[in-house]
């Protein structure tokens, strides 16, 4: 009998999740969202001059001529020079590397961290459910840059604990987002159908709840993509970030405050450099949102 | 709505449990001993072993807390370890600074965000919409301590209107209260935009339309009131996200608010100050987090436990 009743659970496949759009219509609906063109066409080229930034930055973005400080933009050096005669571009390009390196490294750590405590949060529900969310909001009682600059005063400074700092302040959202995903659909037919054919709960949350957290995830990973470089180049602005002379495009403003009304150009550069990515960013994540879930639009 | 609150404050609580937890493992979580982090590198033995004894650092964590809660309780947030003087007293003073910055700029946001996400709705579609729509991205994207040097520039440096920094008088608050509410204006421009759009598509404005009833009275009067609803939420939140921001942008304008205060401390390891300043900003950020749930429930009563 209970042979019988394993074959035939074993052979029946769970109802199928509700019909979703292919994915090359969806890559069809992203090609026709404007703003989310103009977004991966601004993250495409941050990602491949952060990528060959070594190759193409014209001098070393550290060493500098005292003689040459504060020049404005020249042929020599089309962004002008700082306060140590470091070329400004080449200190640019860099930037975008380290940049890059802390969004992706902090994003990355944050997914790792909050996709797996919102799944197990929202699935297995009951008393893991209420202590997680109790320290989650624990957690979002600290507005976020303050959280981070906390973080920040406990770990120190430098390129390693920022990524950790900022990952730290993001993973509260995306606990709540998987978490709201989940809670949404573990009485979902499909998922109901795979625990009465034995699925274990691992298998389950992997095979039929973890897709369906994919959209809202892509969506909130681009829109965090741009806060977490804002958090970022604060904490450097702050003193409490990257620390010279790695050059990084907060930091690079904070040198720039004390020089900036004999030379107002050392400004220019890092703040139009940190602004157009995250622009780019949040119109992708736009965009995302409207293809993947127009649920969510405007708000 | 009585129900609501009680629930709302009842809640609250594990989180300030939470909160003073964090506060109290600030000073545990930091490398070194924590007698010489209060005492400072140039404390004896014997200040050590007095500020261990007064402060109970010998006794059991748990125990430790107790006495750190109730010290609170009583309103002794410490001593600081520069200047000496109760933590309590800077805190007030510099908490207030940056309340009534936060204040100011989160008016300024409101009135340039609803002013502009109501145009914005209005000519929607238009030049007029697409501009307001850039300008808000940019506002929500441009970071603000950017944003504050390239004014600081042009109103101070160049045009010299006015001060570039410190606290004289309530031309000083000028420039930060606008730098604090851009992203506020942005984020407050765009979800009453987009309220405002689905609001005017509802029968009941289409009925107004048709009775004849003028278009001023119809967007301000009968759409506007409905469509702050969810911007009210949005303006709460706003309130707290600025009160973070402020701590930022103290620091550029150099104005004597709990930002300056709390960035000082952390390079100067004045711990209590920074243990004390997290656990009061925190503390407020979770106030106006409630009072906004509170308004929102009193405008909306569909929402109730």
């Amino acid at each position: 009998m209970s042979t019988s009743t394993r074959v035939v659970g074993a052979s029946v496949e769970p109802a199928a999740s509700p019909p979703r759009p292919g994915r090359s219509e969806l890559f069809r609906r992203l090609r026709k969202n404007r703003g989310a063109m103009v977004g991966l066409g601004i993250i495409g080229v941050y990602v491949a001059l952060a990528l060959l930034s070594h190759v193409i930055a014209p001098y070393s973005p550290t060493a500098g001529t005292l003689d040459l400080r504060l020049q404005g933009p020249s042929r020599a050096h089309w962004l002008g020079t700082d306060e140590l005669g470091r070329d400004l571009l080449s200190r640019l390009l860099y930037g975008a590397g380290i940049s890059l390196e802390i969004q992706t490294t902090s994003v990355l750590l944050t997914l790792l961290v909050g996709v797996p405590w919102g799944l197990l949060s929202g699935y297995y529900g009951g008393w893991i459910d209420e202590v997680s969310m109790r320290v989650i909001d624990v957690m979002l009682a600290f507005p976020g840059i303050l959280l981070a600059i906390g973080v920040a005063a406990i770990i120190g400074g430098g390129l390693s604990n920022v990524v950790i700092a900022v990952a730290i302040v993001s993973v509260p959202e995306f606990v709540r987002l998987v978490r709201g995903v989940v809670l949404g659909m573990r009485k979902l037919e499909f998922v109901v159908a795979a625990r009465g054919i034995g699925e274990s709960a691992p298998a389950i949350m992997l095979r039929y709840i973890l897709p369906g957290t994919v959209a809202p995830i892509v969506v909130q990973t681009s829109i965090r993509m741009a806060t977490v470089l804002l958090f970022a180049a604060s904490l450097s602005f702050l003193g409490l970030g990257v620390q010279p002379p790695t050059p990084d495009w907060g930091a690079m403003l904070s040198n720039a405050r004390e020089y900036m009304f004999l030379a107002p150009h050392v400004t220019a550069a890092p703040g139009v450099a940190i602004t157009v990515v995250v622009i780019g960013f949040n119109l992708l994540g736009d965009g995302l949102r409207d293809v993947l879930d127009p649920r969510m639009r405007g708000s | 709505m009585g129900r609501y609150v009680t629930a709302r404050v009842l809640l609250l609580i594990p989180v300030l449990i939470g909160v003073s937890i964090a506060s109290f493992s600030l000073l545990h979580l930091i490398p070194g001993d924590p007698a010489v982090i209060l005492g400072g590198t140039q404390a004896t033995e014997e200040d050590l072993a007095g500020i261990r004894k007064e402060f109970g650092l010998n006794d059991p964590l748990p125990v430790q807390y107790v006495h750190y809660v109730s010290r609170i309780l009583h309103g002794d947030l410490g001593i600081s370890i520069r200047t000496r003087e109760p933590v309590g007293e800077a805190l007030v003073s510099h908490l207030t600074f940056t309340l009534r910055l936060t204040a100011v700029s989160t008016l300024i946001a409101m009135a340039v965000g609803i002013a502009a996400g109501v145009a914005a709705a209005q000519r929607h579609n238009s030049w007029v919409d697409s501009t307001l729509m850039v300008a808000s991205l940019t506002g929500i994207s441009m970071p603000s301590f950017w944003l504050g040097l390239l004014l600081l520039l042009i109103f101070s440096g160049t045009l010299r209107w006015l001060p570039a920094g410190g606290n004289s008088g309530w031309q000083a608050l000028i420039l930060p209260s606008v730098v604090l509410g851009t992203s506020g204006a942005a984020a407050i421009a765009r979800m009453t935009r987009g309220s405002m759009l689905e609001i005017t598509r509802q029968d009941y404005i289409r009925t107004l339309r048709a009775n004849g009833i003028p278009e001023f009275l119809v967007v301000y009067k009968h759409a506007l009131r409905n469509a702050l609803n969810p911007v009210l939420t949005t303006i709460g939140l706003q309130f707290g996200y600025l009160l973070g921001g402020a701590v930022v942008v103290e620091t550029i304008f150099s104005l004597p608010g709990m930002g300056q205060l709390l960035i000082n401390a952390i390079f100067s390891r004045d711990y209590p100050i920074v243990q004390s300043g997290m656990l009061l900003l925190s503390v407020t950020f979770v106030g106006v987090n409630l009072l906004t749930d509170v308004a929102y429930a009193l405008v909306n009563p569909r929402i109730r436990y």
